[in-house]
């Protein structure tokens, strides 16, 4: 593995995005600047269509929209807040909190095992409000790579 | 203290995977049961020993229902009286046999 899983350039405080297509779209082009996804229109798609199957916004206003492809070559997180929330489908409301989630088709178990590792975060309230509570991109990276680390 | 056995997995298998096994996980340690789950998710599995399987086979199911889709697992080599239960807000309510 060569970079962390989220870095400062992945990581938008205060998205303008109001849809989560719009948000999906924006977070996988930085994924895309930096190479860890070869292709934009595809991983959305892939991305779309997990969300077609059920929605993956969850409570506590909490968003995971991901996808597995071979369009990944490394695995890596982009994370957004949104002020105004964007509908990710949960039952309590909009997600302020939206981490997109790329996994690579094959990969060593390192990298899912990272990924692992922030789904089972994200589960902690004060995870989440750590994040939400920052405003500096560099510090959620930060703290996103502290707490997945095994 | 029930002893709760669980198995969770999803059709990415790469998040609510592991967020399903966290959230039991943690409801367990705050209701004083002991909760055990194997995830059965891309990061490869981490399959119950023996005696838990066992343990799983002497465990009585109910209130189950069934209102989701997800990918099937392998229950049945897991816990054989548990039915498959592709389910996004499945309830299963295990209660142990002592």
């Amino acid at each position: 593995m060569n970079g962390q899983i989220t870095v400062p350039s992945f990581v938008v405080v205060g998205t303008q995005s109001k849809t989560k297509d719009e948000v999906v779209r924006e977070l996988g082009a930085l994924l895309v600047a930096e190479g860890r996804v070869s292709e934009l229109e595809g991983y959305v798609d892939a991305v779309r269509a997990r969300e077609e199957h059920f929605p993956t916004g969850i409570e506590g206003g909490v968003a995971i929209p991901h996808a597995q492809t071979p369009l990944v070559s490394e695995a890596a997180v982009a994370v957004a807040t949104s002020e105004s929330g964007i509908d990710f489908g949960a039952d309590d409301g909009p997600a302020h909190l939206i981490f997109l989630i790329a996994a690579p088709q094959s990969s060593e178990n390192l990298h899912l095992e990272i990924l692992a590792n922030l789904a089972r975060r994200i589960m902690h309230e004060e995870f989440r409000d750590s994040l939400r509570s920052e405003t500096d991109p560099a510090r959620i990276a930060e703290i996103i790579t502290q707490e997945v680390t095994p | 203290m029930a002893t709760i056995v669980c198995v969770t997995s999803c059709i990415t298998g790469i998040a609510h995977t592991y967020m399903a096994a966290e959230a039991l996980e943690q409801a367990g340690k705050k209701l004083g049961h002991n909760v055990m789950v194997e995830t059965q998710g891309s990061a490869g599995s981490n399959p119950f020993k023996q005696d838990v399987i066992w343990l799983g086979n002497q465990l009585s199911y109910r209130d189950c229902d069934d209102l989701g889709r997800c990918r099937p697992t392998a229950l049945s080599r897991t816990l054989g009286k548990l039915p498959p239960l592709p389910s996004r807000r499945g309830r299963c309510q295990p209660t142990s046999h002592s």
